[in-house]
């Protein structure tokens, strides 16, 4: 019998919404005003609730759910953030060849600059491949890619200055970018710097060497309920430093159609970091106004008993399928099947819907690779160490994707 | 019995040599096929477009090529593979170059596999900015000393250099243009853009989006464009579906979500299957229009007839072009 679903903004409205006191406080801007020739009148949902929480020692009161700029195209959805009290956006200097600046930069101008926070990235590295051999970048053409920013965004400083993307724990530590970030801040360009940095296998040591720099005031750090518990360590440690923590990559390819629940995964996945004492900000990336509405509309939630449970149900249901891509499985099949790549064909299908993806990705894998054998395999030696049953999933894929 | 078994065996010995010629040639025919198809294999294979070890006069390959799948692009270039992996890319091939008179200059070339012209059309509008100047490489391109960067057919072509002497300058657009010979096909744009009337469009404003047209989720993808007319910068997209059920579902979603936000949403006749006028938050007034697999919208207007009139260009163009029920691709 087909489980009746619970509609999610029902099951939110339903939830027991605790307002964390301090730092709490209703959005006052109003986006639509500032936008010339659009009349302020018409809102197509309540004035949001935002939370605003302390960044670090920064002194900056950013809100709870922030901005991600990065793969956005259309200022209106800039706009319905800023109504809904969005006050802190991130973007990169490599992001779209500078045109995600200058989008943030154009919208800004119209709203005022000085009534919210902007951080932007620029990588230390002149490439991110061949990490181990890659010339670091120098800081005359830091300064100049800083000049760039600057001007895209229209505004004469960025409120956080991130290095981007340190995967090896030195750059964190490289004296001439150390010194490139003191000119920043020295000449007004920067009122804070940080680090941003995801990889898995780095990410601890990274932190440890930043806190070892003494100079960073910001981190930007993958985060999710996938997240092992050095990780989340590592975090903590790094805010109780005073570190601001502002997490990334929070919903962890959140699946679209949880078969258990009606908790929406993007609202699950933000509501699990955001509950972290230690983590300041999260900024998902939002393409367009649903995600908006959707992700600001975890601010304030808090997860009650009941609810933990329906997440643990979703937990559940995804966790035979999500693929952590730690590549343990690889050599565990006699016939040298591609698992990771055949999980994540199953997960653009599953997780993001994107079909049409998920077969190129599968029949991208050679007949050698692909899970055609295993239709037929009697051995079952393969084994994944969170507990997903690869021979039945490599069965599936083939089934749904050859 | 035994003389009619000679007598088989006789008749097989002597067809031997005639059964031996026509599985030769069998096998011959097969191996042409398998030749050919590997041939073509080659020819789209975005490992096979890289430049040669030494094919760059006075520059060489450095170390193997390398391959990204949309999984471990994080990997390679950190947040910007988002934008990738929303645009559909499948694979990503490259390679780094190194001048042999000075090993401090280099090139990256990256060729990505978009999977659809649309694709590699997006991602390239996506970094383009629309007053840059072509450097007359694949179906549209931009860049400098510095990089390069173009798009053809469903490939989308980055190359970045770290040039220091007068002499290499012109070494990014080499590479590229040697790249863009081996992508097979012409170096036409993708064909829906000729959807959109010429008259008064901003050039270079051309966009195909992913994930919200207009930032709404129920307009998932799209191609825009900029128009000056009657003095007022507008613009229009065509919002792509798969079949007709879904863009009037979508079409019909608009529709509710302008009226629950307290828009008054004025039904247009003539303009298209269903139209309506309206205003919107963020996008002054609107005209949006609904026929076959799309959805026409026009936006930024002072005024709606402005706004109709370029509708229904675009949408005549539809018509005309038969593409109306064909699922867009």
């Amino acid at each position: 019998m087909k489980q009746k679903r619970i509609d999610r903004r029902q099951f939110l409205r339903d939830m027991s919404v605790s307002v964390a006191g301090a730092g709490l406080g209703l959005n006052a801007l109003d986006a639509a005003s500032a936008r010339a020739a659009v009349p302020a009148a018409v809102q197509s949902s309540s004035p949001a609730t935002m939370e605003y929480r302390d960044l670090g020692k920064t002194g900056m009161k950013v809100s709870a759910v922030s901005f991600g700029v990065m793969t956005l195209t259309d200022p209106a959805v800039l706009f319905k953030a800023l109504d809904r009290g969005i006050n802190y956006f991130d973007t990169a200097w490599m992001y779209q060849y500078g045109k995600n600046e200058e989008l943030l930069g154009k919208v800004l101008k119209d709203y005022g600059r000085k009534k919210v926070f902007v951080a932007t990235k620029i990588a230390p590295v002149y490439s991110f491949r061949a990490k181990d051999t890659m010339p670091m970048e120098k800081p005359e053409k830091m300064e100049e890619k800083m000049g760039q920013s600057l001007k895209r965004l229209q505004t004469d400083y960025v409120d956080v200055l991130f290095l981007h993307n340190i995967v090896q724990p030195e750059w964190a530590t490289y004296e001439p970018m150390l010194k490139f970030l003191e000119k920043m801040k020295k000449e007004g360009k920067a009122r804070f710097v940080g680090i941003s940095f995801h990889d898995g296998k780095t990410l601890v040591d990274v932190v440890d060497a930043g806190l070892q720099a003494s100079c960073y005031d910001v981190y930007l750090a993958a985060l999710n309920f996938k997240s092992p518990p050095e990780h989340v360590a590592a975090l903590k440690k790094a805010r109780q430093k005073n570190i601001g923590i502002i997490a990334m990559k929070t919903q962890a390819g959140g699946y679209q159609d949880a078969r258990r629940g009606s908790l929406s995964p993007y609202q699950a996945a933000l509501s699990w970091v955001l509950q972290k004492d230690f983590v300041d900000c999260a900024i998902p990336g939002m393409v367009n106004i649903d995600q908006v509405v959707e992700n600001t509309g975890a601010v304030g939630k808090k997860l009650g008993w009941s609810e933990r449970k329906v997440l643990d149900a979703y937990y559940s249901s995804i966790k035979d399928r999500y693929c952590l891509r730690c590549g343990e499985c690889r050599g565990t099949c006699p016939d040298e099947t591609a698992m990771p790549i055949v999980n994540r064909a199953l997960m653009y299908h599953e997780g993001y819907g994107n079909t049409e993806l998920a077969r190129a990705t599968y029949q991208d894998l050679g007949c050698e690779e692909n899970a055609r054998s295993c239709a037929t395999c009697r051995d079952r030696t393969c084994c994944c160490v969170n507990g997903i049953n690869l021979a039945e999933r490599m069965r599936y894929a083939h089934r749904l994707l050859a | 019995m035994p003389t009619a078994c000679w007598h088989e065996r006789r008749l097989l010995f002597r067809r031997l040599p005639a059964l031996g010629l026509l599985y030769s040639l069998m096998l011959f025919l097969l191996l042409q096929l398998y030749a050919e198809a590997a041939g073509k294999g080659a020819a789209g294979s975005p490992e096979n477009m890289l430049p040669g070890i030494n094919e760059i006069s006075g520059w060489q390959r450095s170390g193997a090529s390398y391959a990204y799948t949309p999984e471990k692009l994080y990997t390679y270039i950190d947040g910007a593979a988002d934008q990738f992996i929303a645009y559909g890319v499948v694979k990503l091939h490259g390679a780094e170059y190194v001048c042999a008179a000075d090993q401090k200059e280099g090139i990256t070339v990256d060729v990505y596999d978009m999977g659809s012209a649309l694709s590699a059309f997006g991602m390239f509008t996506s970094k383009k900015d629309p007053a840059s100047a072509g450097l007359g490489i694949g179906a549209d391109s931009f860049g400098n000393e510095q990089f390069s960067v173009f798009y053809k057919g469903r490939f989308y072509v980055e190359i970045q250099a770290r040039i220091t002497s007068p002499r290499s300058r012109s070494v990014p657009q080499t590479a590229g243009r040697m790249v863009a010979d081996r992508i097979p096909g012409g170096n036409s744009k993708p064909e829906i853009l000729g959807l959109f009337p010429a008259f008064g469009h901003v050039p270079g404003s051309e966009n195909y989006m992913v994930g919200g047209v207009l930032g709404h989720a129920f307009l998932p993808r799209g191609i825009a464009r900029d128009y000056r007319r009657n003095q007022e910068l507008i613009k229009a997209s065509i919002v792509l579906f798969p079949g007709a059920a879904q863009a009037g579902a979508a079409f019909e979603e608009y529709r509710k979500y302008l009226a629950g936000a307290g828009e008054k949403v004025i039904p247009r006749a003539g303009v298209g299957e269903k139209s309506f006028a309206a205003h919107e938050q963020y996008q002054k007034n609107i005209v949006a229009a609904l026929m076959g697999n799309y959805i026409v919208c026009v936006t930024g207007l002072s005024n709606v007839q402005t706004g109709e009139q370029l509708a229904q260009e675009i949408l005549g163009a539809i018509q005309q072009s038969g593409r109306a029920q064909v699922p867009a691709n």
